[in-house]
């Protein structure tokens, strides 16, 4: 197994050997890897991968089709995410997925950054507003939108609404965040807003972000890992991995050399 | 005063009252079910269910509502059922099940749909909790569009069922030497005014009675039309 887990500091994320396989053809090949507290992981590689799917194994969103076949062992602060007895709404709340389209949901903004906390059964309206302004806080919106909490999300730009998916996520205090292409229906001003935020958020909560963008990748991420059909083929620390890949698959694939 | 006189004497609003009460027995029914089974279906709730939905409803669809509504007939001749406006909301519930759940599963099962979904239960939230927060609310207008037209469908077919079961029962009261000539104010709106109509071809009440079908169901057809929209329209187009 790849570690990045550095000295004194306890794993936040533990794969082990994870398999995913869907109608037989494996799309991962036993990844492997631990991650610490407030890291974040960007992962890398060309279409077909396994990035979206590994971070949808992760968080159990592969359930929602039965030709999908999940093996191995995840651990989120050393308890097993994988598992039939598991409670998956539970695993989705502690692993906050946002997809690279922005899903707001058709209601308020208020009532879409609480809907996980309504979902799990949360009725005081003053833990709701609280868990509201902090969440906004966190995704810097709350300047902009904290106080219209009754506006609808369809009236802003998909950047705010890919912000208010994260404040979604966010609201649920998840152990990590998947982002999976966050950025992929954003233009170039809006990347640049939506990175500002997942750089402060980064310091605070661990992050795995899936991504095609090679320089996002090296800008949010503290390791990187890289991905080829299914394959880790290597993970490191981001700047080394850059700067010196120990693998010739991964030099071709930062060069863009594609065979 | 044969047949023919008993029919042309039928007023436009005959049969409006028996029609009101099937469909409004039928339609509730027929929509709580098809959006149960829609919902489930949609929320993969339903396991293994899911496809035998799916494809009952394209079945289903298949089958014309004669057909559906000769089986009904035999059911009520042979369990002695009498009410006319009860007979026909059963056989109106069989007929339009399966396309109601069909047209509601394509609903809840767009692009835009599943993104919602899987939105949702990314974030903590259950099936049945997402079938009713997420898809219920996004899709309401449609909801009740697909409603709409199904009674506009029901205020019509009914008549066709009713044809077969007063043929049915009439044959039946003619055989036990009972009078056949049947209670016209009492069939359903589309049956009376198809009735009359028949007998009277040149008459110009002939119009106004198909124009008043006519528009009856084109008034529901334009509710439904005016209500649906785009469902789950708050998410972006790209």
């Amino acid at each position: 197994m790849t570690s990045v887990r550095t000295a004194g500091q306890e794993a936040k994320l533990a794969l082990t050997d994870l398999r995913a396989s869907r109608a037989g053809v494996e799309v991962l090949r036993g990844v492997s890897f631990t991650l610490p507290a407030a890291t974040s992981l960007a992962v890398i590689g060309g279409a077909g991968s396994g990035k979206s799917v590994l971070l949808r194994a992760m968080c159990r969103m592969l359930d929602l089709d039965s030709s999908w076949r999940v093996l191995g062992s995840i651990k989120v602060d050393g308890e097993e995410v994988l598992g039939d007895a598991i409670d998956v709404a539970r695993v989705r709340r502690r692993l906050g997925l946002v997809f690279s389209q922005p899903a707001v949901l058709p209601m308020s903004v208020f009532e879409n950054v609480i809907f996980g906390l309504r979902a799990m059964g949360v009725r005081d309206p003053r833990a709701l507003e609280d868990a509201y302004e902090r969440a906004m806080r966190r995704v810097m919106l709350w300047d902009q939108l904290g106080r219209q909490p009754s506006k609808t999300p369809t009236d802003f730009s998909f950047e705010v609404r890919q912000r208010i998916c994260i404040a979604r996520a966010v609201a649920l205090e998840p152990q990590a965040l998947l982002l999976d292409e966050p950025c992929a229906a954003l233009d170039p001003v809006a990347t640049q807003t939506l990175e500002d935020m997942l750089s402060r958020l980064r310091r605070e909560c661990t992050l795995v972000i899936a991504t095609n963008n090679l320089q996002q990748a090296a800008r949010l991420s503290d390791v990187t890992c890289f991905l080829e059909r299914g394959d880790v083929v290597e993970i490191g620390d981001t700047p080394v991995l850059f700067s010196r890949p120990s693998d010739l698959r991964t030099e071709d694939f930062l060069a863009g050399r594609v065979s | 005063m044969g047949l023919n006189g008993v029919l042309a004497s039928i007023s436009i609003s005959d049969g409006i009252g028996v029609t009101f009460s099937a469909v409004s027995l039928a339609l509730p029914v027929t929509m709580i079910v098809a959006l149960l089974a829609a919902l489930s279906v949609a929320a993969r709730a339903s396991g293994a269910a899911g496809p035998l939905v799916r494809s009952a409803g394209r079945s289903g669809r298949a089958v014309p509502p004669v057909v559906t509504g000769c089986a009904i007939a035999v059911v009520a001749l042979l369990t002695g059922e009498t009410n006319i406006a009860f007979i026909a909301a059963a056989a109106m519930c069989a007929v339009c099940l399966p396309g109601v759940t069909t047209d509601l599963v394509e609903v809840f099962s767009s692009t835009e749909a599943r993104q919602l979904l899987y939105a949702a239960l990314a974030a903590g939230a259950s099936p049945q909790y997402v079938a009713l927060i997420v898809h219920l609310r996004a899709s309401v207008r449609n909801v009740v569009a697909i409603a709409l037209r199904t009674a506009a469908r029901m205020s019509v077919d009914a008549g066709v069922l009713v044809v077969a079961l007063a043929g049915a029962g009439t044959a039946e009261r003619t055989s036990a030497g009972v009078g056949s000539m049947p209670d016209v104010s009492a069939l359903p709106f589309a049956v009376s005014q198809f009735f009359a109509a028949a007998v009277a071809p040149g008459s110009h009440i002939v119009l106004l009675r198909a124009a008043s079908l006519v528009v009856f169901v084109l008034v529901l057809h334009a509710g439904a039309r005016l209500l649906e929209g785009e469902p789950y329209r708050s998410l972006p187009a790209q």
